[in-house]
């Protein structure tokens, strides 16, 4: 390398000894603080001639005095300038971020201008995203672009979040969106370090995606990470310590105590129905938890020449719990480089990925073994304190040990068990290891066309190992107690090649265009052994090991593997820099799908005006695309001769879900396809100052892929059908504005997503009207319902996340009817009636960054309207007299019902169902609409102090900090699981945190 | 490369250009679509296992022996016999004990469907009915034991047409039974064709995948499918009487191969993981006590089986007297019956679908019916059915049990006094051969009723048929078409059912059940 830039040097000053008419320049280069920019690449415009910048900023270099200087560095925007016989020549150059004209990475990496784009995109920057960090990099996505619905998990650190894009398309399959980390596609994103991104970029649509094929259906989140820079080494070091508290806990009456009918029990029960007491207090509640802690530290080293870049960086997160004993820890570590060869003719970049996860003492949510079960219930006017004692255990002379000290555990349609007891002795430590090992070779055959090969090997590991003590909920946990451990093992392997072309093809017009072929290969291994609820149980109390286990325990192995390979062309032609058709198309082969399927999209931006910085209409561009994306068959619908799972006891299952078919028809199942279409605007106003973004989109999912009920006597459990058609429609906008108000900038911006989903069609394969989804909850079913059908409510379509449930009835005239023995409110007999649906009708959320001199504030506040989530804790509290509701009822002696008074408890009992299946859905299920300030933080940049220290910022961050409006008497975000089939049900979960830190970060 | 529509003609231009790759895609693929942990066609092809894999599970499948039995009759059939019931309030106790069945608990229904009827479909498809008939005649008898207890739990049923279209049109109840005895007919066959030619057949082909209490042999198998002929040509002896003679006697005939009985035991399975769900349900979730009139039944005649049955009640007011929980009552919170006496279930017990003694009362009814059941009067298969129970359960006291004239005693309830009830019958145990028809009926149906215990679906159907033994009716029914004083006749089809198969449910609903589907309806054979 050294004898390379000496030759490189030689060259230079024979070229000097030629060019006799140069005259040197001098200069330093800036940022926009005004700060010395080192490292920053200066060219003589036409040749190869050039040099860098030192740590002061300061350039020299030799220029031919008519001619000109290109003044280059990544994150900044170019700035090319005439030399017209200047010997000095100061430059601060603007950030490429705040560069409207900037670039963006589309699809399979390829770099593009914004303008040309025929979609809608956003871009999140790194600034966004880790302005106020938590340890799950998506949780931070919410409320920052447009078309993004984020619903947090169970809660606690470890706990992925939802995100959707643009609504529910499929039924069965995965509505998340794909993950693309430099162009490949990458699992477990949730846990990579924050810090490494550099840009986000959200693909809303599948028009973007028709290039990633099946997987991309759901849209795309395109991640690009940081890279080695040019220049001396940069290093940076991020601090962050957040603590979080309990938000929204359950609201319980204090003036009624343990008991029932009013009647203090003689033997203790966890009913409230008791006398009026005087001692009651709320307080246990809040003292169960604890402060939870964040701590986030990352550091990161770059550095790089013209030739070779290198980029470090490890990242620690340490978590503690709101619940005592939950912990969550995090390593990632990341390596990349990248080095020319051949005069630049060759590319090599390379980079390895570690993160290793581990969760301590996860605890369980719902109604077994959650410990929020037994703390929320706890009767009133009981002292919790003695059974908190000793870790909720107390010594049984008979056993030899410590067990659980709980005079209330009863199979009431779920275990109560001491909280605390839970929290030391049901435990479940996972650990992951995901190790991502990725390459590329470029090869630059001329300068507008290359070839691409890129390999990306993810390798992880998953490992659960679950306890539940000895003295546990005798109807799921055996004597001696029981044990589940898993240990999954898997590989994505991913590779393409592409061939790449970009070239203008005469004076007006431009060709930007791909072809390549993807292979996919995705290798799976799972191994399982747990006892079978309370059938098996341990040789030993609390032994917990595999050789432990006794009877016919359950025993699995899984083993998968699934290919995918495709073709792929796109093609983007440019006229005059104002008009540009995209065109790409796709076909697929999938070894879940029996046939290849191909798909096609066309796109057309026309860009009106642009470059006009004086007018009151700055620039203007409109777009429009049609795509197709066909999706591939989820993995075993369409094997008709699959594997048989064996039982434990030797014995073998029969299929249970085949593709439809009937009697000897076997009828193929078709890949779903999206065909979508998007059209949008934008526009920039006052100089640029003024942005406004509006997409309008449909995306109508056809052949719905998923598993039904089989009619009876067909001769299968469930059949995989072609099911139906869903249509997804909505608006996107952003609108943000740039001002300057003397030193002081501020920059708003407003996002609105808007998502109308409807069910078109079902299938005619069956008669059905309807398909059930998931009817398991107690509280609300999920149907999908066929147009025409009576249970819609005279709506024309039903929608996917239609709630169901039971109501109460009335008569012909609008009066409610009600039991004339009883008194009490006639129910409709099937929990089948509409409620309403589960999903946001829009959402609506406003950022504000102010910037004077050295301080910046920013806040967002996050508003989601419509929706409902039904609420089990609620239900429960109301069964067991905790309610506040069923405090004020006995304060007015029973509930007035249509002019009857009726016993407090009785009333409850029937409404709540006994917290069983029947309870009215609807005295249960809230609005989800909320506006709360999601995120704010203020930051000071210190003024330069040293030369080692290149910029010290310190800010105080919070998240989640108030409602300014909510109805659930819970936070609404929550959802048991983040599955299709949890959407909207709420269930003894860890409450929300409220969070509240600081971040330092330090440039040297 | 697999074939494709071609649907445009740029993609044939664009594929040809990509033909190397193209034409390389799909190699790999095959094999791939399933999860290779699981077993495959190929894989049981090896020692024969193809044969019979599927018939253990099937066995599991006609009484469920998974704690999932809870939900497939234990809230049901075992509630409307008068065996056990829950203390549980499930569902705000509106639900199946209270006679309210509608749109919850599928099991009752789908359970026997998924794991029996479905398999059977499997075996068939596989042409195994001619590769091997010996172990699909297993499998047939098996789809009868289960094909029959749907029948009489609901009435209507897709038997005959199972599996031909996806949504197959229901058979009336005596299309089905009708059926059943046909594959009856062919199991019994091909078993004794299997005999016939080798003896030790079923020893290797078969032994190894019995999972119940019949050894793998095939001749407890053909006594096992003519018990249940018996037991079918019974029910229709009113209904159809020809054809349930019929039937009958040819059950009984010695060239049919034998009956169920002391020799042969029980046809009982056993729980896949060791423990009687029964066992679980007593005691980890404490969701099943002693129904009442087991106890006022037992205890009123002495018999000694009582002990083998109940165990005394733990409830403080009790005194460790035997109490067990009338059918259908309030339960305001479990609490309340939850101490009451519990089922004496040894946890290793196996699940009993069919009982030892239930072939001599089914004897005994029909010389009572003047059908001709072989050497033996009323009397003696009566008093040997009531030997073999007594002795199947391990206990002593036959002789003197069988002259007992003590009769069943009044129900009392210390928590309830409402639901008192004086003795429902002064029928007793010792046999009079001079007594009424009625009577006798009574004394064999309720002694069969104390044999065939727990397993409800037979005590339930038995009850529907001959109104034996007189049972408390519930306390606290929740459906409006069965007021208080009247019985369950029928469980409704689930939601699944009714919404998956709707224009065949329809049809069979107006052509067999006149139109209304709901718990009071009587069908075929119901008095």
């Amino acid at each position: 390398m050294k004898r390379f830039y000496m030759l490189f040097a030689l060259f230079q000053f024979c070229w000097f000894c030629v060019a006799a008419q140069n005259i040197t320049v001098t200069g330093t280069v800036l940022d926009p603080t005004n700060a010395p920019l080192p490292a920053v690449s200066i060219k003589v415009s036409g040749s190869n001639t050039g040099t860098q910048t030192n740590a002061a900023g300061k350039f020299s270099i030799s220029v031919p005095s008519n001619g000109s200087i290109t003044i280059s560095s990544i994150g900044y925007v170019s700035q090319t300038l005439s030399v017209n016989g200047r010997t000095t020549i100061n430059v601060t150059l603007l950030d490429d971020a705040k560069s409207l004209e900037g670039v963006v990475v589309t699809a399979l990496g390829i770099t593009r201008a914004k303008k040309s784009l025929t979609y809608s995109t956003t871009s999140v920057s790194a600034e966004e995203l880790n302005q106020v960090k938590g340890p799950s990099v998506l949780n931070s996505l919410a409320g920052k672009a447009a078309g993004v619905f984020v619903t947090q998990g169970a809660g606690g650190p470890g706990s992925t979040p939802r995100v959707v894009l643009r609504g529910n398309k499929s039924i069965s399959g995965n509505n998340q969106p794909l993950y693309v980390v430099d162009g490949v596609p990458i699992g477990g994103f949730a846990d990579y370090n924050p810090e490494d991104i550099e840009n986000l970029q959200v693909l809303q649509g599948a028009s973007a995606a028709a290039l990633y094929g099946s997987q991309a259906a759901n849209g795309v989140i395109l991640i690009t990470t940081k890279k080695g820079k040019l220049g001396a080494p940069a290093v940076n070091f991020t601090s962050t310590a957040t603590f979080d508290n309990p938000v929204s806990l359950p609201e319980v009456q204090t003036s009624y105590g343990n008991g029932s009918l009013g009647v203090a029990p003689t033997t203790p029960i966890n009913d409230s129905w008791g006398p009026k007491i005087t001692n009651g207090s709320d307080k246990y509640i809040k003292d169960f938890f604890q402060t939870g802690q964040n701590y986030i530290n990352s550091v990161s080293i770059s550095s790089g020449t013209e030739t070779s870049k290198l980029y470090f960086s490890y990242a620690n997160t340490d978590a503690k719990a709101m619940l005592p004993g939950y912990k969550f820890g995090r390593n990632n570590m990341t390596v990349r480089g990248s080095t020319q060869l051949f005069d630049n003719k060759i590319v090599i970049e390379g980079g390895i990925n570690y993160i290793q996860t581990k969760t301590t003492n996860r605890n369980e949510s719902s109604w077994y073994n959650s410990p929020m079960f037994g703390l929320y219930l706890f009767p009133m006017g009981v002292d919790i304190s003695q059974y908190a004692a000793n870790g909720g255990t107390v010594y049984s002379p008979t056993r030899g040990f410590n067990v659980q000290n709980w005079p209330y555990i009863k199979n009431e349609h779920s275990s109560n068990q001491n909280p605390y007891w839970i929290l030391n002795h049901i435990n479940r430590d996972e650990l992951d290891n995901r190790t991502n090992v990725n390459g590329s070779v470029r090869y630059n055959i001329t300068d507008w066309l290359n070839l691409t090969g890129r390999t990306t090997v993810n390798k992880y590991s998953y490992d659960n190992d679950q306890r539940y003590g000895a003295s546990g909920d005798p109807t799921s946990i055996g004597v001696n107690g029981s044990y589940r451990k898993d240990v999954n093992i898997g590989q994505d392997l991913y590779t393409d090649i592409l061939l790449q072309a970009n070239k203008s093809l005469s004076k007006d017009f431009t060709l930007n265009a791909t072809a390549g072929f993807t292979n996919t290969i995705l290798t799976y291994q799972a191994i399982g052994n747990r006892t079978n609820g309370a059938d098996n149980t341990l040789y030993y109390a609390d032994y917990f090991s595999l050789q432990g286990l006794t009877g016919n325990y359950i025993s699995e192995t899984e083993k998968t593997k699934r290919i995918s390979r495709s073709v792929l062309g796109t093609a983007t032609i440019g006229w005059k820099d104002r008009l540009f058709l995209d065109v790409t198309a796709r076909n697929e082969w999938s070894s879940t799908t029996d046939n290849s399927f191909f798909y096609p999209s066309a796109g057309l931006a026309y860009v009106a005006k642009q470059s006009a910085p004086n007018d009151l209409l700055s620039f203007a561009k409109v777009r429009a695309t049609y795509a197709e994306v066909g999706n591939a068959l989820p993995f075993g619908a369409a094997a008709r001769n699959s594997n048989y799972t064996v039982n434990p006891d030797e014995s073998v299952n029969g299929r249970e879900t085949l593709p439809f078919f009937s009697g000897l028809d076997t009828i193929n199942l078709k890949p779903e396809r999206t065909r979508s279409y998007e059209v949008g605007a934008e526009l920039r106003l006052f100089q640029d100052k003024l942005n406004v973004n509006v997409t309008y989109y449909d995306a109508t999912t056809r052949d719905q892929v998923f598993k039904i009920t089989a009619p009876t006597g067909a001769g299968a459990t469930e059949f995989y059908i072609n099911g139906g058609t869903i249509q997804n429609r909505g608006i996107e906008a952003t609108v943000s504005y740039n001002a300057k108000l003397g030193n002081v900038s501020w920059t708003p911006g407003i996002n609105f997503t808007k998502n109308k989903n409807r069910i078109k069609s079902l299938s005619n394969l069956l008669t059905s009207d309807r398909f059930v989804l998931q009817s398991g909850n107690r509280l609300t079913n999920l149907y999908l319902l066929r147009p025409g059908s009576s249970l819609l409510n005279g709506r024309e379509y039903g929608a996917y996340g239609d709630l169901f449930g039971k109501t109460y009835q009335y008569n012909e005239d609008g009066s409610q009817k009600f039991d004339p023995t009883t008194g009490l409110p006639v129910l409709s007999v099937q929990a089948d009636q509409y409620i309403g649906n589960a999903n946001p009708d829009f959402l609506l959320n406003m950022n504000n960054q102010f910037k004077y001199k050295n301080f910046s504030f920013s806040f967002l506040v996050d508003g989601r309207f419509g929706g409902l989530v039904s609420s089990s804790t609620q239900q429960w509290l109301d069964y067991k007299g905790l309610s506040p509701r069923t405090a004020a009822a006995r304060d007015a002696g029973g509930v007035m019902v249509n002019g009857r008074l009726i016993d407090a408890q009785t009333y409850y009992n029937f409404i709540s169902a006994s917290a069983d299946a029947g309870a009215v859905a609807t005295e249960y299920t809230y609005k989800s609409t909320n506006i709360r300030l999601r995120e704010i933080a203020i930051g000071y940049t210190l003024p330069t102090f040293s030369k080692v220290i290149k910029s010290v910022n310190i800010s105080l961050v919070g998240r989640n900090i108030l409602f300014f409006y909510k109805k659930a008497p819970f936070d609404p975000e929550l959802a048991l699981t983040t599955d299709n089939n949890s959407l909207g049900f709420e269930s003894f979960q860890m409450p929300s945190a409220r969070s509240i830190g600081a971040t330092l970060r330090v440039n040297f | 490369m697999k074939k494709y529509t071609h649907k445009m003609n740029y993609k044939v231009f664009f594929l040809c250009m990509l033909m190397f790759a193209a034409s390389s895609c799909t190699k790999d693929f095959d094999g791939l679509n399933t999860d290779k942990g699981d077993i495959s066609d190929i894989d049981l092809q090896k020692d024969g296992a193809e044969a019979a894999f599927l018939l253990p599970v099937m066995m599991n499948n006609i009484v469920k022996t998974t704690p999932d039995e809870q939900t497939q009759q234990n809230l049901q059939a075992e509630s409307y016999a008068g065996y056990l019931e829950a203390p549980s309030n499930f569902l705000g106790n509106v639900n199946t004990t209270t006679y309210v069945t509608r749109g919850i608990w599928e099991s009752s229904y789908t359970i026997s469907v998924n794991g029996v009827m479905n398999n059977w479909l499997t075996m068939k498809r596989k042409g195994f009915d001619t590769k091997y008939p010996d172990l699909y005649a297993i499998a047939l008898i098996t789809k009868v034991a289960a094909g029959q207890r749907l029948v009489d739990t609901f009435g209507p049923f897709p038997y005959s047409k199972y599996g031909d279209t996806a949504e197959p049109a229901f058979d009336s109840p005596a299309a089905a039974y009708a059926a059943m005895f046909l594959d009856l007919d062919k199991a019994v066959a091909n078993l004794q064709a299997a005999e016939t030619a080798d003896p030790n057949a079923d020893q290797t082909r078969f032994k190894k995948w019995d999972r119940s209490t019949l050894l793998g042999e095939y001749t407890n198998w053909i006594k096992l499918a003519n018990t249940l002929r018996l037991r079918m040509g019974m029910r229709i002896s009113v209904v159809d009487a020809a054809l349930g003679k019929t039937q009958a006697e040819k059950a009984v005939l010695a060239a049919s191969g034998g009956l169920l009985d002391a020799t042969t035991g029980s046809f009982s399975v056993s729980a896949p993981s060791g423990t009687n769900p029964h066992y679980t349900m007593t005691n980890a979730w404490s969701d099943t006590r002693i129904s009442a009139a087991v106890v006022t039944y037992l205890q009123g005649f002495g018999d000694p089986r009582l002990p083998a049955y109940v165990l005394p009640a733990t409830d403080p007011v009790l005194n460790g007297t035997y109490r067990g929980i009338r059918p259908g009552v309030e339960r305001p919170t479990k609490s309340v019956y939850e101490n009451y006496s519990k089922y004496n279930v040894a946890q290793a017990a196996p699940m009993k679908v069919v009982d030892v003694a239930e072939s001599y009362f089914l004897k005994a009814e029909g010389v009572l019916r003047g059908w001709n059941m072989g050497t033996g009067t009323a009397q003696s298969f009566y008093e040997a059915g009531v030997r073999a129970s007594i002795a199947a359960n391990g206990v002593a006291g036959a002789d003197t049990y069988l002259q007992s004239t003590s009769t069943q005693l009044a129900y009392v309830d210390p928590k309830r006094p409402d639901y008192a009830s004086a003795p429902l019958t002064t029928n007793v145990v010792k046999w009079d051969e001079g007594a009424a028809f009625e009577t006798k009926l009574e004394k064999i149906i309720t002694q069969k009723w104390i044999a065939v215990f727990p397993e409800g679906t037979e005590g339930w159907s038995e009850f529907r048929r001959t109104g034996y033994p007189k049972q408390y009716f519930i306390m606290s029914p929740q459906n409006p078409v069965l007021p208080l004083g009247t019985y369950i006749k029928r469980l409704t089809y689930p939601t699944s059912v009714v919404t998956s198969s709707q224009n065949a449910y329809n049809a069979a609903v107006a052509a067999y059940l006149g139109g209304v589907e709901n718990e009071a309806t009587k069908f075929y054979w119901i008095k």
